[in-house]
């Protein structure tokens, strides 16, 4: 299989065998193989918008196998405050590195940066749209919880409206024989044009306000934060702000085996009492975030085959 | 009405656009970007014997082609095209909805990319258009109807 200068934007964009063929690699570096084979290899981190976890799992991964880094980390150290434009910006720094990674609060940014890029771009998040490596991670995750993927009945929770993640996610899901409920209060339900998506990939789903209704049901729960920043309306934020909290008497009613999954940061929607219970997975999650983007790296750049 | 020697001038020369949804022909001009392009005649809120009511285009010594006429199924998809040549009819055209339309639809999402900075062109997909013409934009994803107020 080919990623050799291919972008990583969307998940609409990768088919199942693209999506197996990351995760496989993904195991091989976590057990161990590709050891430096970054080595030479020069990423751009360009980072318009804050991030904590995708931006430093970035930078880890490129230097913990033998690559360099630069890049910035929000848009006041940059020449967009001259007024430059996306695609100047991307035309300048695509001669001077191997890959370019990029977060921007635009929708579609990612896509109209890599039209104008020699070397390849990864989304690392635009706007609500895509999070495909965050996606990728959390598919790994599962995997390797599980050791499948079909079969599984997994519940999306929280801020489905905005959060893109769970867009990113649901997508990927749909390659797979799984059961999805969407659960979230009536003003952050997923856009219909994800739930028409599903429904044509032949995607079984179901909507509710309510997690207690279908907690039982879960193998995995896939908690989100309400994205406050995205709220044009605060007094649309304050109406949804807290309407879930996972605590340990949420966990009473899920089964045993259901796993807690979060993209983080987390706000308030998961207690700190939950992290020590064996459900909790999302700091595991986070830390998966380093041999999937090294196989995104490596795949992309030609040094992992 | 029968009286009238004629609706719009006859033309000996170029492309005629019939059959168009009322009042939907300046913005059929707008789509295809041919304000330029020689001697037009518009005639709108013309008598139909299938919609009460048509527009027609007249465009002289302008041979559109089909990837451009396509383009006119965004808002009217059962107009007609005739090419005309020494002021006969050469081609008789039905318009085909198209698959990618580039930069003649905004995109109603402000947070796209497209609508932040000048040198971002759009692109859509069509997705289906029984009813209505629903169409994704390549860059956010997201989808809308198309309605002639987003014509550029």
């Amino acid at each position: 299989m080919n990623f050799i200068n291919k972008n990583i934007i969307s998940i609409r964009d990768l088919n199942k065998e693209e999506l197996e063929f990351i995760l496989l690699k993904s195991k091989m570096i976590k057990d161990g193989k590709y050891k430096n084979s970054l080595d030479g290899k020069v990423l751009a981190n360009l980072f318009f918008e804050p991030s904590t976890r995708t931006r430093l799992s970035f930078e880890s991964a490129m230097v913990s196998l033998g690559g360099k880094y630069f890049g910035f980390a929000n848009q006041i150290s940059s020449s967009v405050q001259k007024g430059e434009t996306l695609k100047d910006t991307i035309k300048t720094v695509t001669g001077y590195c191997d890959v370019i990674v990029i977060r921007h609060p635009l929708e579609g940014s990612a896509r109209a940066a890599c039209e104008c890029s020699i070397v390849p771009v990864i989304n690392a998040g635009d706007g609500s749209n895509q999070h495909p490596t965050q996606a990728l991670l959390d598919l790994y995750t599962i995997k390797e919880q599980f050791n499948k993927i079909d079969g599984l009945n997994i519940g999306l929770l929280g801020d489905l409206k905005y959060g893109r993640t769970v867009h990113s996610l649901s997508m990927a899901l749909s390659h797979y024989d799984i059961k999805i409920y969407l659960i979230s209060p009536r003003l952050l339900q997923m856009p219909d044009h994800l739930k028409n998506f599903l429904n044509d990939r032949g995607v079984i789903f179901m909507e509710t306000e309510n997690l207690e209704e279908v907690a039982g049901k879960l193998d995995i729960l896939y908690v989100t934060r309400i994205q406050k920043e995205r709220f044009g309306d605060p007094e649309e934020y304050e109406k949804v702000a807290g309407f879930y909290k996972i605590t340990p008497d949420t966990l009473n009613i899920m089964n045993k085996h259901t796993r807690i999954m979060h993209p983080l940061p987390r706000v308030d929607e998961i207690d700190v009492s939950v992290d020590k219970t064996e459900n909790a997975i999302y700091f595991k999650q986070a830390h998966n975030g380093i041999p999937v983007r090294q196989a995104l790296l490596g795949l992309v750049t030609g040094a992992i085959k | 009405m029968n009286d009238r020697p004629y609706k719009v001038f006859r033309i000996q020369n170029g492309t005629v656009i019939d059959h168009i949804i009322s009042p939907m022909a300046l913005k059929i001009i707008d789509i295809l970007k041919i304000k330029g392009q020689g001697i037009i005649s518009i005639g709108i809120n013309f008598d139909s014997k299938k919609n009460k009511k048509k527009d027609i285009i007249k465009i002289e010594n302008v041979y559109l082609d089909k990837k451009a006429t396509d383009l006119i199924a965004l808002i009217s998809p059962e107009s007609t095209i005739n090419i005309i040549k020494n002021s006969k009819v050469i081609e008789k055209r039905q318009i085909e909805m198209p698959k990618e339309i580039i930069d003649i639809v905004k995109c109603p999402n402000p947070m796209c990319v497209t609508n932040n900075y000048h040198d971002c062109y759009t692109k859509f997909y069509v997705v289906s258009y029984e009813k209505s013409t629903i169409i994704r934009c390549h860059y956010c994803e997201r989808e809308t109807v198309v309605i002639p107020a987003l014509i550029k």
